[in-house]
């Protein structure tokens, strides 16, 4: 519900991002509203798979997922507690003389990065994790993983923007954005118009048609993810597993059900702008989780989905000022952005508040124009 | 009955009556068809019957075996391939049947015209009490009646809405068992408003007189205008709590009776089963009268999506005797499709069919009227009553979510994890529906739950198969 | 003979047999459903629910509503869809 319609600051994508930002910014006492074309926090944001991860994450952005990840394990100081964040290890797996080239140069890369890694021999290994494929050959080991049940990401921020008073409005596609200078006009399909001081764009893969509004082409690339969960089984993991290649991910959750992900592609219906799943990306997955964690075979496979997830053309984000347009900031396309959202999203609106002391050139959006 | 075969002109998924009625018109036509069903039997859920180490005694032939006997003479006549005890899990575009058998084997098939014709499954609306072990469907009552031949207690009551009610009631009673009540939703006057379309169909007329004969005779006491309060566990037995309630207000009244019994039977009508269409992004539509999502269809029961069609209750509840008449003109638009028939033979055969099927139209929709249960059913949802059977999710916790902004029902599952169990939504989808609905005032906002792949379970066993870790397809591997 | 809650009348059933139910013999007839020969031996409960741990018994025997799920010979399968064998083993998960 609209209450008003002249903001200090709106917000355009209801994602980690845009909810992160959002509630930085009425916290610091901007009045906020946030909007989405959907329901919040219903694209990758809420159906990826929760995974903390710092055996995955760019090397580059081990810092902002490292800052990210002390935000999750902290989440009652600042999001609320109906979310369940679980801290566990975070093991990738070697099974092959080029899977150990692979993940030694690949953790090493993090390391440097300030990543908590270490690596593991075979033997430590499977006494960490006792129901692994005894056939591995390492293992790297990093304490700072775990994950999060992300399906209830738009719930603890519904509750929370109550709380501080970010008014949501879903369910709203933005027709057009309009800039006198002074403020901007946003202009709903009911021909509502919203006035803001300041605008931050948040929509993820739908920044690139976001961008146009003020005359800016940028290529965004969809990478649709898919993610198979099975029912609930007897506890068998006790950490979050990975795989030297990165295309594993796999983790058991306290409810017993087990997320199989790693970034195998599903693909984007043109149509209606939603994830399908590719149903031969199935098998290769599952195959992968199931040779490195034999016990899974036994359990049953519920569902296959996936969200669509954003990524520029240099595989970097994007965070900061749009050039040339005073008061109007963009953010998106983070790898690992679920990980490091808090974070970024706080610094984000350290910047728009004007408080911003970090340069964070690596993401202007001025290096892909 | 073999599979052997890989590909086929047309595959039909269920072989109830409209699938064996698709499957023998298009096989009659020439098109190579495979007919699969998770059963053990042909018949749907229809015409069921007992499993073939079971031995009639009696010189008895009943209308399902008849039917059942008459369906795999034209399965056989027609040279249609069968793949029984078969459950189809994922379903893609162009198109590839997966299915897994018993042994947890994946086995696929491909055809260039699909037909669905999965039925329907039962609608139950949850009251406290009614996850306890002997409280069982009602159509799932007429499975362990007809087919298994076993009572659903030695003393059941019987309640909900809609046909199944008698025929439930009656079977048992038949079968030599006690009814120790019927409690019906609706009222004399619903039953009786049903009347004058049965006259348009004699032999369903004869049918439920029979059933009727049964009840009557048995001098089994019925409860008009009345649902369950709550069920508790007394014992060995089931207390079973009873209001009515005043159809022109939906008051309740304070009277409450309570019954003793050991097993409970109790269903209000039935959903039509639109999984797999939904799941390729066939497009639905809400229909008010039913309550129900339903498929966009042609007079040909072909969906939005090109060679993809549905039919039986799925496509609309309307009986038995229709979804034959219906599967028919399918199989032939399906054979009209591959150029197994011409347009001018197509049309007059189809023609009529579609003057048969007239008949039954009235008769399809007081069955359905009785079959929908009325909007007050939602109160028998106490803030205590689980509702989402799979995670245990209960009515209060739903609200909690509404309250605090999920309108949809999408939304709903993922702050609450109902639907995310093993049934997939299947058993609580139509009431969590009617809750969010009781907040946001219109049914059809509220959506469905987003189907997706697998259907049903599937064992990890059986799709990974055998395989070498070098073999595993070689992907990209993930970025730096 | 099984406790009879199962219609005699007009069909006679298979071969007697044993069949293990959490490790306890049950008689049954080969060939029968069995979520119903289970439920004729007064075998109700099939489950626990998972958060509260309510028992479960069968519930629409289409095999939609997957609350008959066992370990049936090693392997997780819905007793409504499953028929007796001799010496089958079925535990409750």
């Amino acid at each position: 519900m609209i209450h008003k319609s002249t903001y200090d600051v709106v917000v355009i994508g209801a994602g980690i991002m845009g909810c992160t930002t959002a509630l930085h910014l009425a916290k610091s006492g901007m009045s906020t509203l946030i909007l989405d074309k959907g329901n919040i926090c219903r694209e990758a944001s809420g159906v990826n798979a929760g995974t903390l991860t710092i055996h995955m994450t760019r090397a580059q952005l081990i810092p902002y997922a490292m800052k990210g990840w002390k935000l999750w394990m902290n989440t009652k100081e600042w999001l609320g507690d109906d979310i369940e964040v679980t801290k566990t290890p975070g093991l990738c797996l070697a099974f092959s003389e080029a899977d150990e080239k692979l993940l030694v140069h690949r953790s090493n890369a993090r390391i440097q990065q300030g990543a908590p890694i270490k690596f593991l021999s075979k033997k430590e290994a499977l006494n960490l994790e006792p129901n692994l494929n005894p056939n591995i050959k390492m293992a790297a080991f990093c304490e700072m993983d775990g994950f999060v049940n992300s399906y209830k990401t738009g719930l603890v921020f519904s509750k929370i923007f109550k709380k501080v008073g970010v008014n949501l409005l879903e369910n709203e596609k933005i027709e057009m954005v309009e800039n006198n200078g002074k403020s901007f006009f946003l202009k709903l399909k009911n021909n509502n118009i919203i006035e803001a001081n300041k605008i931050v764009l948040a929509g993820g893969l739908w920044l690139e048609e976001m961008l146009k509004w003020f005359k800016i082409n940028i290529r965004i690339k969809c990478l649709p993810q898919q993610l198979i969960v099975t029912e609930r089984i007897n506890p068998i993991l006790k950490t979050v597993i990975t795989i030297a290649n990165g295309k594993l991910s796999l983790k058991q959750f306290s409810n017993g059900t087990t997320l199989i992900g790693g970034g195998w592609p599903g693909q984007r219906n043109i149509d209606n702008d939603k994830f399908e799943p590719l149903p031969e990306n199935l098998i290769g997955n599952i195959q992968l989780a199931c040779h490195s964690i034999p016990a899974l075979k036994n359990s049953r496979v519920l569902r296959v989905w996936g969200g669509l997830e954003a990524e520029t053309k240099d595989a970097m984000p994007i965070m900061g000022k749009i050039p040339q347009i005073d008061n109007a900031f963009v953010i998106g396309s983070f790898h690992s952005g679920y990980t490091s959202g808090p974070y970024v999203g706080y610094l984000m609106a350290k910047m728009i508040l004007g408080q911003d002391e970090i340069k964070h050139d690596l993401f202007s959006l001025s290096r892909l124009l | 009955m073999n599979n052997k075969n890989k590909e086929y002109d047309i595959i039909v998924i269920g072989a109830g009556p409209s699938g064996i009625a698709s499957a023998v018109s298009s096989a009659s036509n020439g098109a190579k068809v495979l007919i699969i069903d998770l059963n053990s039997n042909l018949g749907g859920q229809v015409y069921k019957t007992p499993p073939e180490t079971y031995k009639k005694i009696k010189k008895n032939s009943s209308k399902e075996i008849r039917m059942q006997k008459s369906f795999k003479k034209l399965i056989d006549e027609n040279g249609i391939d069968v793949a029984l005890k078969h459950t189809v899990w994922q379903v893609n575009h162009g198109f590839k049947i997966y299915a897994f058998n018993n042994n947890n084997q994946n086995v696929f098939w491909e055809c260039k015209t699909l037909i669905i014709a999965t039925g329907t499954y039962e609608r139950i609306i949850p009251f406290p009490g009614w996850t306890l072990p002997g409280v069982i469907g009602l159509a799932a009552s007429t499975t362990l009646l007809k087919s298994h031949r076993v009572l659903p207690g030695n003393n059941t009551v019987v309640a909900g809405c809609g046909p199944l009610l008698a025929v439930v009631a009656s079977g048992i009673i038949k079968a030599g068992g006690k009814v120790g009540a019927i409690i019906d939703l609706k009222s004399p006057f619903d039953w009786l408003s049903s009347i004058r379309p049965m006259l348009s169909n004699p032999s369903s007329l004869f049918e439920g007189i029979g059933w009727l004969k049964n009840i009557i005779f048995s001098g089994t006491p019925i409860y008009f205008n009345s649902v369950i309060k709550e069920v508790n566990k007394k014992e060995n037995e089931l207390e079973i709590s009873i209001t009515k309630i005043n159809p022109r207000n939906n008051r309740k009244y304070d009277n409450k009776i309570k019954l003793k019994a050991d097993s409970l039977c109790v269903g209000h009508g039935l959903i039509p089963s639109i999984d797999i269409l939904k799941s390729l992004g066939a497009e639905i539509f809400f229909e008010s009268e039913s309550l129900t999502w339903l498929p966009k269809i042609n007079k040909y029961f072909q969906s939005s999506i090109e060679n993809l069609y549905i039919v039986g209750d799925g496509s609309g509840i309307t009986g038995a005797i229709p979804a034959y008449e219906k599967g028919l003109i399918a199989g032939h638009a399906a054979s009209l499709d591959l150029e197994y028939i011409n347009s001018e033979k197509f049309i007059i055969i189809t023609n009529k069919i579609f003057v048969k099927l007239k008949k039954f139209e009235n008769f399809g929709k007081s069955m359905a009227k009785l079959m929908t249960p009325s909007s007050f059913i939602i109160n028998s949802i106490t803030k205590e009553t689980i509702v989402c059977r799979c995670e245990d999710i209960k009515r209060a916790e739903i609200e909690e979510a509404i309250k605090i902004g999920a309108k949809e029902i999408n939304q709903l599952k993922s702050w609450t994890r109902c639907g995310m169990g093993p049934c997939q939504g299947r058993t609580c989808e139509d009431s969590i529906s009617r809750i969010i609905s009781e907040h946001v005032g219109d049914r059809k906002s509220v959506g469905m739950f987003t189907r997706r792949f697998p259907i049903q379970p599937i064992s990890m066993n059986s799709v990974v198969g055998q395989f070498k870790y070098e073999d595993i397809i070689n992907v990209e591997e993930g970025p730096l | 003979m099984p406790q009879d809650l199962r219609e005699k009348n007009k069909y006679s059933r298979g071969k007697l047999v044993k069949i293990y139910f959490n490790n306890e013999e049950v008689l049954a007839y080969e060939g029968e459903n069995l979520a119903s020969a289970l439920y004729s031996s007064d075998i109700k409960i099939l489950r626990y629910s998972p958060k509260l741990k309510m028992p479960r018994g069968f519930f629409c025997l289409i095999g939609s509503c997957q609350e008959c799920l066992l370990l049936i010979n090693g392997r997780k399968t819905l007793a409504c869809l499953s028929y007796v064998t001799e010496n089958m083993s079925i535990q409750i998960i």
